[in-house]
């Protein structure tokens, strides 16, 4: 019986190998680094996956150890410099935008202006509004097609925010200062209002 | 040479005859079906490209029509897949897709690669709240297309011109369910918006796929003859411009539709030479075929803001074919003969293009094969018989990673058996034949996906995590964000097996 099971066993094998060609290159588990891991997260030519997965491993204990630092480098990028771009000696506001310009809701007609998220250089988006829209910084939800937002706001994060180039489009009706164009909007290429730091 | 004009009408008559079956051919296919079955009404069987198979040799080897005696053939064959795909179980709540990520994103504020669906809503639908409608549940695998019954109509044809030298076949297979089929389904994650569910690669919507071949052989001498055939390769173009008055309501759009259908086709070769009377060898190319559909959307808003998009989808793909074959006559007699026949068929499946018209990724690339088959046959003045047995590897390797492509190796056993009488003065050939395929089981588990803090995916051949670590919502982590998180219907694992059934009937009129 035992030697019933090699014979089978021994002609799966030998069918499958003597019918099978070419087939999956490479390991499925190889680490692959990202755009956003800079130069020192390993190359992904290594011979051996498993090595580069303990690599990273080092990465990954590196980064949970230095949480505060990677906190630290996120607030500032998502809005501690307020000098980048927001001051009006620096700022350097797009001539037009295409589709539609959301930071003052002109170029779609009977739709609102968003921004186009999908997009990498500032570009706008119709959508549709909302019958009540909410002001800013009330609660919203991001959809694909309509804005619970007011014109010149865009939902981000959960709230509705004003969307800015420069510190001068943060301005509030009183002329002062209310808030500056720190906090970037993801890679969209707008910015958001944000308070001064 | 000159033809008489008795030849000549005929010559008219028979492209004629092969002429009509070519124009509705126009509308359709080849298909995968061809390879599935077999040579369906002869004793063409599993060995058709080595093996004279009456009007089927149209598309398996039609130099072998040059042996084929002329007949008008008609049969009935049925088909049935029972294929059965099991899901392992989930392992637990904390690699389900959360509720509440409708604003989340990733820590530094970027938006999610993909837009995952709670894995509860997915299971159990969700309730309608005051603006949005109840959602359906679509539990795993409760859509799958694995099982079914497929009834065919067989037509052939046989006649030869130019006195004997050159023989023109045609052979069709027709589904009686629908015309054709084509269900396009994503083989990962993606699939979680449609049927939630895997479905098998290579069966399914490639078993309605109409078959339509077309072939001529020519005898160069008494042991030589080469043929040529074609199936046909459709592609369709689908425009479909559509105005949206009010993006908040999509029930309102208006849409045009421009379609377009360009055939195109896809050749194959043969070749049979018989060195000694009772020895033949083969040789046959296959080109690849599919059916492409292309599909162009336009949205014009209401403001004149105009934007497109486009989806190409490629069914039944077939790839690359190269058979050798070789038979022989064990005994033959005055009336008798007793062959046994054998063929290899190289396929280039290392080239397949799914319904999405995606190439398996590297990592995952499908093999290249080589299907064995074996059979004899014995054949006298008034019937015959024969018996053909194959191995079908799968050209798809172990899905342990986020591709779910479902497939089995394949063993089959086709047989069959006809009559030859007379009836009013008119000889007649009737004929059954029956093959029973099984899909060897076959169980696969995914392999872990390791996630990092920085929420980016550095093992894209794995199952993804669909809820990167770190998200954040609304300024808050997103809890239920670490480690893995997926609706990949096939993770954490699944496996397959099944049978595959069929059997026919068939009439011919013969000389």
């Amino acid at each position: 019986m035992t030697s019933a099971r090699c014979v089978s066993r021994l002609i799966s094998i030998l069918m499958l190998n003597a019918c099978h060609f070419g087939g999956p290159s490479g390991d499925p588990a190889a680490y692959v680094s990202s755009v956003d891991d800079g130069g020192d997260t390993g190359s992904p030519e290594a011979d051996n996956a498993m090595d580069m997965l303990t690599m990273d491993a080092d990465i990954v204990n590196e980064t949970s150890v230095d949480t505060s630092v990677r906190d630290s480098a996120s607030a500032d990028a998502l809005g501690g410099d307020s000098g980048d771009g927001g001051d009006s000696a620096t700022c350097a506001a797009p001539a037009s935008v295409p589709v539609c310009d959301p930071l003052t809701n002109t170029g779609c007609t009977l739709l609102q202006c968003d921004v186009d998220i999908t997009m990498s250089t500032p570009t706008g988006v119709c959508v549709l509004g909302a019958a009540v829209p909410a002001a800013e910084g009330a609660a919203c939800t991001q959809a694909s097609g309509s804005t619970a937002c007011q014109a010149e706001l865009t939902c981000f994060g959960g709230s509705c925010r004003r969307i800015c180039f420069c510190d001068s489009d943060c301005q509030g009706d009183g002329g002062a200062v209310a808030a500056c164009c720190s906090d970037s909007y993801s890679t969209t290429g707008f910015k958001l209002c944000a308070a001064c730091p | 040479m000159t033809l008489s004009t008795r030849s000549s009408r005929n010559w008219v008559r028979h492209v004629g005859l092969v002429g009509a079956m070519l124009l509705p051919a126009r509308e359709v296919l080849a298909s995968p079906l061809f390879e599935l079955a077999g040579g369906v009404g002869s004793q063409g069987g599993f060995n058709g490209r080595t093996v004279e198979g009456g009007a089927a040799s149209a598309y398996y080897n039609p130099a072998l029509l040059v042996d084929a005696s002329p007949e008008v053939s008609v049969g009935f064959f049925v088909l049935s897949q029972q294929i059965g795909i099991t899901l392992a179980g989930r392992p637990g709540t904390q690699y389900a897709v959360p509720t509440g990520i409708e604003n989340a994103t990733n820590a530094n504020g970027s938006p999610w690669k993909s837009t995952p669906i709670p894995t509860n809503w997915l299971q159990n639908g969700r309730v309608a709240t005051a603006t949005i409608p109840a959602l359906a549940a679509r539990p795993r695998q409760g859509d799958s297309s694995g099982q079914g019954l497929f009834t065919y109509q067989m037509l052939g044809l046989v006649t030869k011109i130019f006195r004997d030298r050159l023989t023109l076949g045609a052979y069709a297979l027709i589904p009686y369910n629908e015309f054709t089929g084509a269900n396009a389904f994503y083989s990962d994650e993606r699939e979680q918006y449609f049927t939630n569910s895997l479905q098998p690669e290579l069966y399914g919507d490639r078993m309605v796929a109409t078959s339509v071949a077309l072939g001529g052989g020519v005898k160069i001498t008494d042991a030589l003859s080469v043929g040529l055939g074609f199936t046909l390769n459709l592609t369709t173009q689908a425009d479909t411009p559509t105005f949206v008055a009010n993006a908040g309501e999509l029930q309102n759009i208006l849409v045009d539709s421009a379609v377009k259908v360009a055939a195109g086709l896809a050749p194959h070769i043969g070749v049979s030479y018989k060195p000694t009377p009772r020895f033949r060898l083969t040789a046959t190319a296959h080109a690849p075929e599919k059916l492409g559909i292309d599909t162009n959307f336009t949205f014009l808003l209401a403001n004149g803001d105009q934007q497109a998009a486009s989806a190409d989808f490629s069914h039944d793909y077939m790839p690359w074919q190269f058979g050798v074959g070789a038979s022989y006559d064990l005994w033959k007699g005055a009336n008798e003969s007793v062959t046994i026949a054998g063929s290899a068929v190289f396929g280039q499946w290392s080239t397949y293009v799914d319904r999405h018209s995606e190439t398996p990724i590297a990592t995952y690339g499908w093999y290249d094969t080589l299907t064995p088959v074996v059979g004899v046959r014995y054949q006298n003045e008034t019937a015959a018989v024969f018996l053909d047995t194959e191995y079908q590897p799968t050209p798809v390797p172990l899905q342990t990673g986020q591709t779910n492509y479902v497939d089995n190796d394949r063993v089959g056993v086709d047989g069959g058996i006809a009559y030859k009488f007379s009836l009013f003065e008119t000889h007649f050939r009737i004929g059954t034949q029956l093959e029973v395929q099984r899909l060897i089981p076959r169980w696969q588990s995914k392999l872990p996906t390791p996630t990092f803090p920085d929420g980016q995916n550095h093992t894209p051949a794995l199952v993804a995590d669909e809820v990167p670590d770190g998200s954040v919502v609304n300024g808050q982590p997103l809890a239920g964000s670490v480690g893995l998180q997926t609706n990949n219907p096939g993770w954490p694992g699944f496996g397959s097996s099944g049978w595959i059934v069929g059997g026919g009937i068939y009439l011919s009129v013969v000389p």
